[in-house]
């Protein structure tokens, strides 16, 4: 087990490693489709040199990354000007997947846990009877290995790995605050603080790990929201203490919030922004940005109960309905639904979900390039696929959610009318 | 008789409006006003090419303003003009709306002073006299001048909006005396196209709009020509002890004289119509006709013709003048080569500083942007350099990649300490301002500095796409200014005891244009229903999920064999039979 994965792991270093000094890594940093505005590369380095020459990065807009982060690649590109972000970032990246596996494995065995609980039966024989009957028998073989190697085998981390965007930084945090909940540490709340600083999306996350946390130690939510809170604050004085003035805050949240830039992304906000009159700005904004927190209510309503299907449903939405999202928000929600692959059996759009993925990614590139460089199509081939991306993830979730729930109905029913 | 009338009836407001007002005087403020016109024409290092230069300088004494409590008058001083001047508290303004670029590379320096940018450009020192001015309201300020400008121009001046506006440090400097706490602002459109309507409010401006030199502006001629830049310069002097506002019109222009090889051209044959009366209220004795022979190699080659006297430049001095007086005739020299015009070798060879700037990328996505500059000087040169860039070329400043190359192509250095210090970094805004970079190279003889930026391209809102959305953008030209002679390249490592030295001459480079990814207009609508769509599908989906129970039909599940499903049904009736 540790050999095969060692192997995994170094084969992903090997392989970052020859993009990185084959130069395709320079190359997928240019690319302004691989990184949205706010985690790219490019604009982490134009910040380090303007700090070099002395001047605030927030004087210009094209800098809207944390000013923490910034502090801390500063400290490793000073350790080393060549090698500091590179050795920086293969370490996240090798981090976060090892403890988002190790979550995945703990969350795993809460989740057959709870399955022994909705059975209401301490015997197994009589569950698995059932399991087997409906052909919905967890598959035992999805071992933590599997996990490793869907995350360190995956393209997609591969070229999030090479692009060097900061969203690595967020996807290492959240792995932190998934696995320290699953662990039941009292440090939950403040990694949700740093998820949170980072990119403010995941404010949306506190409620699926508040219940997480509530299943275990009851009356103490409170504490968990003021530690979330005063870490919170603390961060931003912390940063306001790094900048000198609170500047950063338009720079960083402002074009989150209103978008304001319309470089193509993956996401559904760019073209509509770019596109709807001025006079409806605001009114959009709101309504678009409303979105998750609506959806979050209603399946709060519906999964209280089980708080870490929850998270991964939540996580999935934020990345298909955060203003900027790119490929490497989809790392997290992808790994996770396969945590959930005991549900696989009841999925019924498996062909659609599958055939949206291959064509858009398939067609992504080529569409980009034929708008961008050949000038043979339009934004329109482009928007249509970064909607069909979109929209490929939206069933997938939705598909999961009915899964699941047909699959807790269905155990439950063979219960009441086998007993 | 009659120009006779008007003068003394214009002299008696005059008497009237001193009588009366009793106006603070610091420095004495210049009684009478002063008119010049002048003409020049300047054979160009190239065949066939005359640059031919008309000026007119007026000086007046200040334009009265609003807080003097007197009626305003404003005698000779053309009253449009002064009015904005007042009312945006304009200390110095210098506008240039030129149709082509300057070939420095062929046609050598030209004439000091009178070479614009591509399209509009409006250098402008906004303030009250010692009272400070906060750069909000030098904005506001700055902003209703170039409405009102435009307005009076004819030209689209307003769109020197925040975005194409800056506020460089060096570059420029002052023609004239300026008061403290006053803030320099420059913005260009090399979009701007030059025409008719734009020479009707300059010839306005003109006391004398049908006599003397002005006869020659006419429209055919003005605008029909290899290179024309029309341009106003207003400053403050100082006129034997007294306080004068200076007013100075260029007609630059450079025509194309092939036509004439054989017999011959005079300046009537170059503009269409000859000058046939002189204005009356020029001050003869120091308006001049010039003739510039500097560039031949050998004056004598050019025969310039008088109908009063045959004029051949001595090679000691060549660039010879002639007084204006009563003639007319005397504006209307004949130029007349005395060999056919075939050597190349014919023009002294250029000590010039040359410039282009190109672009070079692959797609709409990013660029580079790249600028050289060659110093054929036989001295060591010292550049200030001005580069604006608007905010949708996001340019990264860590990109920028310098080379020094020596004529024979050897690669001096690549290092830009050594040869290049940043004087002022303004960064882009988005929406709001330019990305400003005002740098200080020194050049040592015969070399040229490639100067390269890596840029990325935004995608604008499609409000912020001009009509013709695929023409593209421009980039301002770059300016460079000659900063010193005398000091060494040693001086370039302390800037700090470095004063800015008098008006030297601008250099332009040709502004450029870049295309930008442009959305599919027609698509605001469908844009519209497709994500709403989406998002409807995604909340309706989850909705339902949530809120309503799941119904497990047989098919929900795929079971797999027919025995199960069997199994299933048994089931399923056993629980209807219970």
């Amino acid at each position: 087990m540790f050999l095969y994965r060692a192997t995994v792991i170094t084969v992903f270093i090997t392989l970052r490693i020859l993009l990185q000094f084959s130069g395709i890594s320079e190359y997928l940093v240019h690319q302004q489709i691989l990184s949205t505005p706010l985690t790219s590369q490019l604009r982490i380095r134009e910040a380090l040199s303007l700090i070099q020459r002395g001047q605030s990065p927030y004087d210009a807009d094209i800098l809207h990354e944390t000013p923490i982060v910034i502090a801390l690649l500063t400290f490793f590109t000073n350790l080393s000007d060549k090698y500091g972000m590179f050795i920086l970032f293969l370490m996240l990246d090798i981090l976060t997947g090892l403890i988002l596996v190790r979550g995945i494995e703990l969350q795993r065995e809460l989740q057959k846990k709870q399955e022994k609980k909705i059975v209401n039966t301490d015997s197994d024989s009589t569950i698995e009877e059932i399991w087997k009957m409906l052909q919905l028998q967890p598959d035992e073989s999805w071992e933590s290995d599997k996990y490793i190697s869907l995350y360190f085998l995956n393209p997609l981390t591969l070229l999030v790995s090479a692009t060097q965007s900061s969203v690595i930084f967020h996807n290492f945090i959240f792995a932190l605050a998934f696995h320290s909940s699953l662990k039941r540490s009292p440090t939950t709340p403040i990694y949700l603080a740093i998820a949170t600083y980072l990119n403010l999306y995941s404010i949306f996350l506190t409620m699926p790990f508040i219940l997480i946390h509530r299943a275990w130690r009851k009356g103490s939510v409170i504490l968990f929201l003021s530690l979330y809170s005063i870490s919170l604050i603390c961060l931003l004085l912390v940063s306001n203490a790094v900048c000198g003035d609170w500047s950063f805050v338009n720079s960083v949240y402002g074009c989150l919030l209103t978008v304001s830039d319309y470089t193509p992304n993956l996401g559904l906000f760019w073209y509509f922004f770019m596109l709807t009159f001025l006079h409806f700005n605001l009114f959009f904004i709101v309504v678009f940005q409303l979105i998750i927190p609506s959806l979050l209510i209603l399946l709060t309503c519906r999964f209280h109960k089980d708080p870490c299907f929850l998270l991964y449903t939540t996580v999935s939405i934020i990345c298909i309905f955060k203003s900027y999202p790119s490929l490497g928000d989809a790392i997290i929600p992808l790994l996770l639904a396969f945590s959930w692959s005991h549900v696989f059996p009841c999925l019924k759009q498996v062909l659609i979900v599958l055939g949206l993925f291959i064509a858009t990614c398939t067609l992504l590139p080529g569409f980009y390039f034929l708008w961008m460089y050949s000038g043979f199509g339009n934004a329109n081939f482009f928007f249509a696929l970064s909607l069909v991306y979109s929209l490929a993830h939206l069933f997938f979730v939705t598909d999961m959610i009915r899964a699941y729930l047909s699959r807790e109905k269905f155990t439950d029913y063979c219960v009441t009318n086998n007993s | 008789m009659k120009n006779l009338t008007i003068y003394i009836y214009i002299l008696c407001l005059l008497f009237l409006q001193y009588s009366y007002c009793t106006v603070t005087k610091q420095r004495g403020r210049l009684q009478q006003e002063r008119l010049y016109e002048n003409l020049q024409i300047k054979a160009l290092p190239q065949e066939y090419r005359y640059f031919v230069l008309l000026n007119f300088t007026s000086l007046y004494p200040p334009p009265p303003t609003e807080q003097q409590s007197c009626p305003l008058h404003y005698g000779l001083f053309p009253r449009s003009l002064g009015e904005i001047l007042d009312k945006h508290s304009v200390q110095e303004l210098h506008l240039s709306l030129t149709q082509s670029n300057w070939r420095y590379g062929v046609w050598g320096g030209g004439i000091p002073r009178t070479i614009g940018p591509v399209g509009a450009q409006l250098v402008a020192w906004l303030g009250k006299n010692k009272e400070y001015v906060s750069p909000g309201e030098t904005t506001n300020q700055w902003r209703d001048l170039v409405h009102s400008l435009g307005g009076m121009m004819c030209s689209s001046l307003h769109e020197m909006k925040e975005i194409n506006t800056v506020l460089p440090l060096y570059t420029f400097s002052p023609w004239g005396l300026l008061p403290k706490n006053t803030s320099l602002l420059q913005g260009t459109i090399p979009r701007e196209t030059v025409c008719t309507n734009n020479l009707t409010p300059l010839v306005k401006m003109l006391p004398c709009p049908s006599k003397g030199l002005s006869q020659l502006l006419l429209p055919k001629s003005l605008f029909n020509n290899l290179y024309h830049s029309l341009s106003v310069h207003l400053y403050y002097t100082e006129e034997e002890g007294e306080l004068a506002m200076r007013i100075e019109l260029y007609f630059s222009l450079v025509f194309n004289t092939r036509k004439w090889e054989r017999k011959g051209f005079s300046i009537s044959d170059l503009f269409g119509s000859g000058v046939t009366s002189l204005c009356p209220l020029v001050v003869r004795e120091e308006s001049r006709v010039r003739i510039d022979l500097s560039e031949l190699k050998d004056p004598h080659l050019l025969q310039v013709k008088n109908n009063k006297f045959v004029f051949s430049s001595s090679p000691q001095r060549s660039t010879p003048f002639y007084k204006l007086l009563h003639n007319s005739t005397a504006v209307n020299p004949k130029f007349k080569w005395t060999s056919p015009q075939t050597e190349k070798n014919l023009f002294n060879t250029q000590q010039i500083l040359l410039i282009n700037r190109y672009t070079y990328s692959n797609g709409l996505e990013d660029g580079q942007i790249c600028s050289e500059i060659k110093n054929l000087f036989n001295t060591s040169l010292m550049l200030s350099h001005l580069e604006t860039v608007p905010w949708y070329f996001r340019v990264y400043t860590h990109t920028i990649k310098t080379r020094l190359i020596t004529d024979t192509g050897q690669i001096l250095t690549t290092d830009l300490q050594n040869h290049t210090r940043l004087y002022k970094l303004q960064l882009a805004r988005d929406n709001a301002q330019p990305l400003m970079l005002e740098m200080i190279h020194a050049l040592s003889p015969n070399t040229t500095l490639h100067i390269c930026t890596y840029f990325q391209r935004a995608v604008l809102h499609w409000n912020s796409y001009p009509p013709d959305a695929h023409h593209g953008f421009y980039v301002p030209p770059i300016v460079l200014r000659p900063v010193s002679f005398s000091r060494g390249i040693s001086h370039l490592l302390n800037l700090e005891d470095w004063t800015p030295l008098e008006y030297t001459e601008l250099i332009y480079s040709r502004p450029l244009l870049i295309s930008l990814a442009t959305p599919d207009f027609s698509m605001p609508y469908n844009v519209l229903c497709l994500v709403c769509t989406a998002v409807g599908i995604g909340f309706a989906l989850i909705y339902r999920l949530s809120t309503q129970p799941v119904k497990i039909g047989l098919d929900t599940v795929d079971t797999g064999g027919e025995g199960i499903i069997m199994r299933i049904m048994k089931l399923f009736r056993k629980v209807r039979t219970d």
